[in-house]
């Protein structure tokens, strides 16, 4: 195996490769990246950890095709060090040699034959979405997720597909986000991902350079984004049937800005109790109120203008909830829903792009002296 | 004034009283003979043979061929014990539960105020035979009473007169009848103190009054202090009301198998039933944790404690299950299992875990374990048991142990396992 290549192309490649390798295995062969180089002039860089694998492909010019699997870490600290414009390397069975106008290195290879095959995926018709939109949903959810690992069904991301809208949800038992793209998607589908594939893919899209697509089998999902392609386990499901618990009406409708909710709720949460982070919210018309006290520490009470002219509601929230929520929220204004102070409290953005949807659900804490069932 | 009440061969009494055949008859409870277990209490009829809890089985039955062995019912005492908790709250809300079958009552407020001592002392023996006397109305069950100007004394003097004695005993009193008798018959002394007081030549409680009390805090610290004060007939310890007892840092149970366990299921069906158990005891006591420990005694007294950190508190019996479950899995190594143990640890209140379910399912979890929680208190503890937990295998029950821990109220032996 011969190939030249840029020091920056190669670096970025690797960089994207190296954040999967897992800092300790028991097998020693997951710390490698696999270097493979075809004759037709593509070198291709993959990392694994049995888990999640990520796979780049590059141009280099190439004299000799053929694979090597190298330390990852090792190769990508000095090839991030070099300031030589172009670099070549040379791979034979013991292992790589880098050459470049300052130096020489070369890295002991592993057995090439033990790198992990990559799951097969077949090629049909992939769902292909705006590496923006995708991201910004990823966003909007990810943080919902449970990390209860005492159900596992609700530690991953839920993404289903239907003919004409994509959606993702989360969810940790309290609390549920979900968003949702609509187009002509033609397929139905339907997969539980796990945080840790979604958290690389953010990083994988901020380098994206083409459209994203993704494509599935029973237990592994695929995300290619032009020349990087993601691969992740499936989580098992059943993710819980979450249609049933989104509240179909909400009477008591209100609207706030969200910066000032926002702002508001940081400064509350400082006088809160830091185990169960609650909260009191009073609506009446024209006026909300958020309150917070915490033995030993303090309490406090603010008020904000508020679009609401229902009947007033006093109602528990666990503010860590609604802060983290709120931080994904884009737009001026926050739209909120209640029925009562023991049902699900509706909380979607007041302002959306036409193909977009967020909601979210957040179940309120029961407040001392309030005995009705939840 | 303490009053002391100590019930009389309290697992016996129960079992007696739940099969009368067995009244009058000497009965050993604990492990059965054949068995690797030790007799948890012996009525009456049986200490006449020298039966005495704590004793193997197999020596019990060689003592007295003809005592009855019964397996215990830990459900049944307890359950029990909280009855007699809300009983004699009913003369002071001044109750300290010690154990599951003994208690202080602080009687000061119910007794006359700057009246002549006589008529105190009068007054303490009228209300002591009435507590007495409604244990044993109400639940057929024989104690003993003690009453003494503080803790220590009235706990000895309950053990003066037994069974359904009533002792009285002032400081003077106390040191006339105690001083010539053995160390360990002090409260709070056990044989471990006693030889070691034994080095030092005290061998009876008068010679422990008669030491330099800097001696003995040389040599035993803080307890030291605390042994001596004791000798001379002085505590000053309150009774802690057990709702306000100090809180709990972790909560567990235990058991020690009548026959190794030698299959997953087996051992997962006893995990079930002590994490069960854990669960509703944390659930009545209010508290939710965050930490579940198990600890795995194989047959060759090897043993492993593993523990896992929640992500969030719980008190709901699955979640903690599934967490203990996970750590067995993950570390049993397969061989014969002597000792299991489930135990809840990083406990805090649960008054704050008012979060509301999202999902159905979860919420009527919530209420079945509502249910459940209402028809164990109303019925008892053992009144109802997961279908999962109940496995033939384990049916000769072994022992079970309570693990609490709290802060200690007062310096107590160390003890050393």
């Amino acid at each position: 195996m011969k190939f030249s290549t840029s020091q920056s192309g190669f670096q970025k490649a690797l960089h994207l490769v190296a954040s999967v390798v897992p800092g300790k295995s028991t097998l020693p062969i997951l710390e490698t990246v696999l270097v493979e180089v075809s004759p037709a002039g593509e070198v291709t860089l993959t990392a694994t950890d049995l888990d999640i694998s990520v796979r780049v492909q590059r141009a280099g010019e190439v004299e000799e095709g053929g694979r090597v699997a190298v330390a990852a870490r090792r190769l990508h600290d000095v090839v991030r060090e070099l300031r030589d414009a172009e670099i070549s390397l040379t791979g034979e069975e013991s292992g790589l040699t880098l050459r470049c106008a300052s130096g020489r290195y070369r890295f002991v290879g592993a057995p090439v034959d033990d790198f992990p095959g990559l799951p097969e995926i077949p090629d049909q018709k992939p769902l292909q979405v705006d590496p923006a939109k995708m991201e910004r949903m990823v966003r909007q959810t990810l943080y919902a997720v449970s990390t209860d690992e005492t159900r596992p069904e609700l530690t991953g991301l839920f993404l289903s597909i239907s003919d004409d809208q994509m959606s993702m949800v989360a969810t940790n038992g309290h609390r549920l986000a979900r968003a949702s793209l609509s187009g002509a998607f033609k397929q139905k589908r339907e997969m539980l991902l796990p945080p840790k594939a979604l958290n690389q893919l953010l990083r994988l899209i901020g380098d994206a350079d083409g459209p994203l697509e993704i494509s599935g089998s029973k237990n592994y999902a695929r995300i290619r984004i032009g020349s990087t392609q993601l691969y992740s386990r499936l989580l098992e499901g059943p993710f819980p049937d979450y249609e049933k618990v989104i509240p179909k009406s909400n009477p008591l409708r209100a609207v706030v800005r969200r910066e000032d909710l926002l702002a508001s709720l940081r400064r509350i949460l400082v006088l809160s109790d830091s185990q169960t982070r609650q909260v009191k919210i009073m609506l009446e018309p024209g006026r909300l109120q958020i309150m917070a006290q915490y033995q030993g520490a303090g309490e406090a009470q603010e008020e904000l203008p508020v679009d609401y002219d229902g009947t007033p509601l006093t109602i528990g929230y666990n503010g860590g909830y609604l802060l983290e929520m709120l931080k994904t929220f884009d737009g001026e204004r926050v739209e909120m829903a209640f029925q009562s102070a023991v049902s699900a409290g509706l909380f979607k953005p007041a302002e959306l792009q036409p193909d977009e949807d967020l909601l979210c659900l957040v179940m309120p804490l029961r407040l001392p002296g309030d005995d009705a069932a939840g | 004034m303490i009053l002391h009440i100590d019930m009389d061969a309290y697992f016996a009494s129960l079992e007696a009283q739940a099969c009368p055949s067995l009244k009058g008859r000497p009965l050993a409870v604990g492990a059965l003979p054949g068995s690797r277990g030790v007799v948890a209490s012996a009525s009456y009829e049986a200490r006449e043979f020298g039966i005495r809890a704590g004793m193997p089985a197999a020596h019990a039955r060689r003592l007295c061929p003809r005592v009855e062995f019964v397996p215990c019912h830990p459900g049944l005492y307890i359950h029990t014990s909280r009855r007699i908790l809300r009983r004699l709250l009913g003369f002071t809300p001044k109750v300290e539960m010690s154990g599951i079958d003994e208690a202080f009552l602080d009687i000061g407020d119910l007794l006359p105020r700057g009246a002549d001592e006589g008529i105190v002392w009068q007054e303490a023996e009228r209300l002591a035979g009435e507590v007495s006397a409604a244990v044993l109305s109400e639940f057929g069950l024989s104690c003993s009473a003690g009453v003494g100007p503080n803790k220590a004394i009235a706990k000895m003097a309950s053990k003066v007169r037994k069974p359904g004695g009533l002792t009285l005993l002032g400081e003077s009193r106390f040191r006339q009848l105690f001083w010539p008798q053995p160390v360990e018959r002090l409260y709070g002394v056990g044989a471990k103190t006693a030889s070691a007081l034994m080095i030092y030549g005290i061998e009876t409680i008068g010679e422990l009054a008669a030491t330099r009390a800097s001696l003995l805090s040389r040599r035993f610290g803080v307890y030291g202090e605390a042994l001596h004060a004791l000798a001379w007939g002085r505590d000053d310890s309150p009774v802690v009301p057990s709702h306000a007892s100090p809180p709990a840092k972790s909560l567990g149970h235990e058991h020690t198998l009548e026959r190794d366990l030698e299959t997953t299921d087996d051992a997962l069906s006893l995990i079930l039933a002590l994490t069960d158990r854990v669960a509703a005891d944390m659930r009545r006591e209010g508290y939710a944790g965050r930490c579940v420990r198990i600890k795995i005694r194989y047959s060759d007294f090897s043993a492993l404690t593993r523990q896992r950190v929640l992500a969030h508190p719980t008190l709901e019996t699955r979640d903690l299950y599934r967490t203990a479950r996970d750590l067995f899995l993950d570390h049993y190594c397969g061989t014969g299992i002597r000792l299991l143990g489930v135990t809840a640890a990083q406990l805090q209140p649960a008054e704050g875990r008012a979060q509301l379910p999202l999902f159905p399912q979860d919420r009527r979890y919530r209420e079945l374990l509502q249910a459940v929680d209402g028809i164990r208190d109303h019925f008892g503890a053992h009144s109802l048991l997961p279908a999962g937990a109940m496995r033939p295998a384990r049916a000769g029950a072994g022992e079970e142990e309570d693990r609490r821990d709290r802060r200690p109220a007062r310096p107590v032996e160390p003890v050393s396992r």
